[in-house]
């Protein structure tokens, strides 16, 4: 790759849209691990009857943000 | 007793070492709340119970024995509900949260965004705005959008499952899930509440009897602002008799 390619790469929008996206995924995916561990520091503090599925429900969504994550890296 | 400061084994929900004086004082109740028929040994007691009648009379006969609904947010005696804090002896006599119609706002909101993409897409696309836009991106986009509104409705509901204001026959107990990296929890022991009230104001908290309880404590504990809880006339009620039974059984 000459430096001609490698300016024409950097300079392409989709590669900067990219890196973006996938930036903002990643933080979403840590987002999502903060919320699965604040479901669980507060199922610990106030128990209820449904505590396991919310443990659940935020482990789903931890889940499925990081399918995304990865759909981020294969498909962009 | 009233069912709603028993144990599910009949039992009183307050220390054993309440007095006399205490338990007298309670136990017209039982036949308040629940209409069962009156107590014979409490027809035959003299005035002060009189005027006791008359003041426990005033909590609610519709008052359910005992709460299943883990969603509701005026939850009596609630089923499977503890709490981090709480001691052997420390019953949860009601729990609190913000009336379900605060829940409203987010919900149609995320109704909204759930089905924006069937209309914004095919208008992106008649206006030409997608075409530049690769397949794929517009298909990781969709996914985002979507998990978005999961995120963005699911914080929602933790945020008003969580925000629970908790009456035990000990104390009361405020815990705030602010957001993700905030939260306070603070108590106070039923014998240092001072003075109770209560606020509704707007045509909504009116049509669906919700509104905001403000107790305040004596010395530097802090004060609880019970926010648009349901039915506030009957929390008061219902606080208030714990204090005063708090106050005449000597709870610590």
């Amino acid at each position: 790759m000459n430096i001609g390619d490698l300016i024409s790469v950097f300079t392409n929008i989709y590669f900067f849209a990219k890196l973006f996206i996938l930036t903002l995924f990643f933080f979403y995916v840590v987002f999502a691990l903060v919320v699965l561990r604040q479901v669980d520091l507060m199922n610990q503090i106030i128990g209820t009857a449904i505590s396991t599925l919310l443990k659940l429900v935020a482990t789903l969504h931890l889940v499925l943000v990081f399918i995304l994550f990865v759909l981020g890296v294969v498909l962009l | 007793m009233p069912d709603i400061f028993n144990n599910k084994d009949g039992s009183s929900v307050f220390p054993s070492g309440d007095s006399e004086e205490a338990e007298v004082t309670r136990s017209p109740l039982d036949n308040t709340v629940h209409g069962s028929p009156p107590d014979k040994e409490n027809q035959k007691a003299g005035s002060a119970e009189s005027v006791t009648n008359e003041k426990v009379a005033a909590i609610p006969s519709e008052a359910p024995r005992q709460t299943v609904n883990p969603l509701s947010s005026f939850a009596v005696n609630p089923r499977s509900v503890s709490f981090e804090t709480q001691e052997t002896d420390e019953t949860v006599i009601l729990l609190l949260r913000r009336h379900v119609v605060t829940n409203v706002p987010w919900i149609v909101a995320s109704v909204i965004a759930f089905f924006a993409p069937v209309f914004l897409i095919p208008a992106f696309s008649f206006l030409g705005l997608l075409s530049s836009v690769p397949a794929s991106m517009q298909f990781v986009f969709t996914i985002f959008w979507y998990m978005g509104v999961f995120t963005f409705s699911f914080l929602s509901f933790i945020n008003w499952y969580f925000n629970v204001y908790i009456v035990t026959n000990q104390r009361l107990i405020d815990v705030d899930f602010v957001n993700l990296t905030y939260r306070e929890i603070s108590h106070a022991p039923l014998f240092k509440v001072q003075d109770i009230n209560f606020k509704q104001i707007g045509v909504i908290s009116s049509i669906f009897n919700f509104g905001s309880v403000y107790v305040q404590t004596a010395g530097e504990l802090p004060n609880f602002d019970f926010v648009d809880v349901p039915k506030p006339s009957e929390v008061v009620k219902i606080i208030s008799d714990l204090v005063q039974s708090a106050e005449e059984g000597g709870n610590p």
